[in-house]
């Protein structure tokens, strides 16, 4: 069963690659505060609070929204 | 398509914001509702709404009131499983009794019976599992995962008619990208 931070973790990163796909950038501190800090603390929790599954998984989960870049 | 932004003194931008502003640049007719767009595109003003619809998601960065609107719109059959980054008190505080089904540090994950997502909305930041769907809000973020671009659009479009702004819908067959700003007051939507 997927961890709720783990889960967490690729919803931040997806959405860090949907506000890269706009024709618009949004700004500095937009994609700061609320696009890489969420993912950091995800990455944080994973660290302190998960398994070494967790980590794999989460790495798992990130390397598919990867993949739907290229596709 | 290439996008310029640049920093200017203060004084400048006065003076800029002066220039294409309603009341003394656009009214008068000196400038076009296309060339006010471009303006505010290419000066890198920032939007206050901004959206982007495609087949798996709908991004929507825009005040919590349209977001609060959208989220209304939704009908939601069971209870919602969320995340968010604040311990069990402070959650129920905000949007009431919860079952939590994980916590950690300054963490947690629950169960809820919100007829309504906007309830969620006063926890400022979450991730929740609705029906399938996967909502993640950090403050005015919000992103919204759903089955094509037809649900996409439908979203879309109740969003823009609270602006009272028409969309070509018919033109889009992949995505469509809708941005409004206010100073400059214009929009800008495109279609592919």
């Amino acid at each position: 069963m997927t961890k709720p931070f783990v889960k967490d973790a690729a919803g931040h990163f997806r959405n860090l690659i949907a506000h890269s796909l706009r024709e618009y950038e949004p700004s500095q501190e937009h994609i700061l505060k609320r696009l890489i800090r969420p993912l950091c603390e995800d990455i944080s929790r994973i660290l302190d609070e998960g398994t070494a599954a967790d980590a794999k998984e989460a790495a798992e989960l990130l390397s598919i929204e990867c993949k739907r870049i290229h596709s | 398509m290439s996008i310029l932004k640049v920093r200017m003194p203060e004084v400048l931008d006065q003076l800029f914001r002066r220039a294409v502003s309603k009341r003394f640049g656009a009214f008068k007719g000196s400038i076009t509702a296309g060339a006010l767009a471009a303006i505010a595109r290419y000066s890198g003003v920032e939007p206050r709404v901004a959206v982007m619809a495609t087949e798996s998601s709908v991004v929507i960065d825009a005040p919590q009131e349209l977001i609060g609107g959208l989220l209304r719109r939704l009908i939601i059959k069971g209870p919602v499983t969320a995340t968010a980054r604040m311990n069990r008190k402070e959650v129920e505080e905000r949007i009431g009794r919860v079952e939590v089904t994980y916590s950690g540090r300054n963490y947690v994950e629950f169960r809820h019976v919100a007829p309504q997502a906007d309830r969620l909305l006063k926890l400022g930041a979450f991730r929740a599992e609705v029906d399938g769907r996967d909502i993640v809000l950090e403050e005015d973020c919000l992103t919204f995962s759903v089955n094509g671009l037809g649900e996409a659009l439908d979203m879309v479009k109740g969003l823009a008619s609270e602006l009272k702004i028409t969309l070509p819908l018919f033109a889009c067959k992949r995505k469509l990208e809708l941005y409004v700003w206010d100073e400059p007051n214009t929009h800008e939507v495109m279609a592919e």
